[in-house]
């Protein structure tokens, strides 16, 4: 008679099968989650500032340092934890997060984007944050070329983003309207 | 086919059988039933080692070029392509991995195979967050291809994924401590890979493939303990590295025979390299400035929920290497205690320092540096005596060199002119040699004889 594998045999191969299926699923459930962000969220526009590029796995990227980075906290929060940002649009059409509060309370599906906190902080009190995406992939040419304009360059520098339950992803980068990669192209002729 | 824990024990008798059969103490029928009985000892299932570095060499270079060009980041390819593309690496690797376990392919083949699906996951992970600029955090990146990764280990069988993993680990936990959180959740991944690990080695412990592997356990255990400590209490590291280094080391001796050559034992040398390192760094005064409780640290980058983990490791491991220690002593093999009860005085300086410290101030770590630095001469002398007593020159010269760097360590230390430093140095290495010439000429003699 054929013997029964003990049961911790059986969970462990349960465990291997899900992350198998795991493997498949995360690619495609990622994909999914930002093409839905990026077609049918709202789009946003936010002031940035350069900081430093380079990632050995995914290549070239710009590092986003987002002008926005101190929000009133409507809840206690600690400091490490996700949190709801609720988005306002100034009179010039930039966004920034003016509330915080505690993660997934927030009950709106293209003004809410998920934030960590940086800073230790009280209930009613400003605190610090950031945005979860700032890193923006390029070309490992372009790259450092749109690093140096944006330390150089005087006027507005923004990012596009969707925004979607919370998801942000990220889509281009603005020198006053005119999209870095054709800036720079510019600039070098 | 013969069982890998029988190995050596069948190829002695298959050795012994034409011999027995000659002195008729069995016949050929006999002995071809034994034969049949056991099997072959050819293990179709063994590692080509030339096989298998071309097939693992080639999945590297394949999966770093996959990782490479999609570094370069084509700007002018429509999402669509990329999204196609970005999934393609995984899709073949679980495709080969998949083609692979139900063939039962030989292990060279298979170790190729794991090696590029491990790498492929990593791939389209990274290629997703690019297209879409997401996962900036290269911690979270680690750790979902860890998490995704691991299967490999156990669907193909393979010690290459194993490191893969392992390493994978080691980076993943010193990210996360120098971005200042904690890594505990690694001994998670480590416990998650060992009953493979452990089925490896009760298989065959002296097969080149576990011993490499085991030598990898033992490096990514050291630097587990490394990286999740949180170090609260200054100084808990010395009591927590020395039990831990004393465990391993009296434990090979209950794992491994005593007549197998040392470099087939690499518990028993990592832990031996493992303790006179640990000493050397305790011969100097800054591994006891500002130790024990009455020098806890908190706030900043220090949690102390996180602590609790060292406090656990340091009641623990000295339990397990104490554990040890009494059946050692059973044995009556006495001489391992040489190295293997270095925690006690490790932990009986640490100690005494921590009391002592505030009332006597520098002369209680003098005190400490005293016994440390005599202990090492004696670590060295007993070294070089069971060199030369089992007549094995690399054990000799491994006492030797423990006492030259030692000498050296002091010297430079010490405030001495460059011709005194010179004179010493040129001593050192003319005794080096003539006591190795000496000794390598008697041990032949010997053999001769």
């Amino acid at each position: 008679m054929k013997k029964d594998k003990p049961f911790y045999i059986l969970i462990f191969k349960g465990v291997l099968i899900i992350l198998l299926a795991g493997q498949a699923a995360f690619p495609v459930y990622t994909i999914i989650k930002s093409e839905l962000a990026l077609n049918s969220g709202a789009e946003y526009k936010f002031l940035v500032r350069p900081a430093d590029p380079y990632d050995p796995f995914r290549g070239r990227f710009v590092t986003l340092m987002f002008e926005n980075s101190t929000a009133k906290a409507f809840a206690v929060l600690k400091y490490n934890e996700m949190a709801d940002g609720v988005l306002f649009v100034d009179k010039d059409g930039f966004s920034y997060v003016s509330e915080l509060y505690k993660h997934k309370t927030v009950k709106s599906s293209d003004a809410v984007v998920t934030v960590r906190i940086t800073g230790k902080i009280s209930k009613n009190a400003e605190t610090r944050f950031e945005y979860l995406n700032n890193k923006l992939f390029m070309n490992e040419k372009i790259a450092p070329a749109v690093d140096r304009a944006m330390r150089a360059y005087n006027g507005k520098i923004y990012v596009k983003a969707s925004v979607k339950n919370g998801d942000m992803i990220l889509k281009n980068l603005y020198f006053d309207g005119v999209e870095a990669s054709e800036y720079v192209k510019k600039e070098v002729k | 086919m013969v069982n890998n824990k029988n190995r050596r024990h069948v190829k002695w008798l298959y050795d012994e059988l034409p011999k027995l059969e000659a002195d008729k103490v069995v016949t050929g029928a006999v002995s071809e039933k034994i034969r049949n009985y056991y099997g072959s000892l050819v293990d179709k299932n063994a590692v080509h080692p030339v096989l298998a570095i071309f097939y693992v060499m080639g999945s590297v270079l394949i999966g770093l070029g996959i990782i490479l060009l999609i570094g370069y980041n084509w700007d002018n390819i429509p999402r669509l392509f990329k999204v196609i593309t970005s999934l393609l690496p995984v899709t073949i690797g679980m495709g080969a991995g998949y083609f692979t376990y139900k063939k039962g392919m030989g292990k060279s083949w298979k170790e190729g195979v794991a090696v590029f699906w491990f790498l492929s996951i990593g791939a389209t992970i990274a290629l997703i967050s690019q297209t879409y600029n997401i996962h900036g955090e290269i911690a979270d990146f680690f750790l979902i291809w860890l998490i995704l990764g691991f299967p490999v280990i156990y669907v193909l069988k393979s010690p290459m994924a194993y490191f893969l993993y392992m390493a994978g680990a080691v980076t993943w936990a010193s990210i996360v401590q120098i971005d200042g959180g904690f890594a505990t959740a690694f001994w998670l991944f480590i416990a998650a890979a060992m009953p493979f690990y452990i089925k490896l080695f009760i298989e065959d412990r002296y097969s080149p493939v576990v011993i490499r592997t085991s030598f990898i356990t033992a490096a990514a255990f050291t630097s587990a303990v490394g990286l999740t400590l949180e170090k609260c209490v200054p100084g808990l590291w010395m009591i927590i590295y020395s039990s831990l280094f004393c465990f391993i080391y009296m434990l090979s001796a209950r794992l491994y025979d005593d007549n197998e050559p040392a470099i087939k034992k690499p518990y028993n040398w990592f832990s031996a390299v493992g303790i006179a390192v640990l000493m050397l760094l305790l011969s100097y005064d800054w591994a006891w400035d500002s130790i024990g409780w009455n020098h806890y640290r908190h706030g900043g980058n220090f949690y102390e929920q996180a602590a609790v983990f060292d406090y656990l490791l340091t009641v623990v491991l000295p339990a397990c290497a104490v554990y040890m220690m009494v059946d050692v002593i059973k044995s009556k093999k006495k001489m391992i205690l040489d190295y293997g009860a270095s925690f006690v005085i490790v932990i009986a300086c640490y100690i005494f320092v921590a009391l002592a410290g505030k009332v006597l101030g520098d002369t209680a770590v003098a005190a400490a540096l005293f016994f440390i630095n005599i202990y090492i001469v004696y670590l060295s002398a007993v070294t070089i005596k069971f060199g030369i007593e089992n007549r094995h020159m690399m054990t000799v010269n491994s006492g030797m060199f423990l006492f030259g760097i030692l000498v050296l360590l002091r010297f430079l230390d010490m405030d001495l002119s460059l011709l005194i430093r010179g004179v010493a140095f040129i001593i050192m290495g003319v005794v080096f040699l003539v006591s190795n010439y000496y000794i390598s000429r008697r041990i032949s003699a010997d053999e001769k004889r």
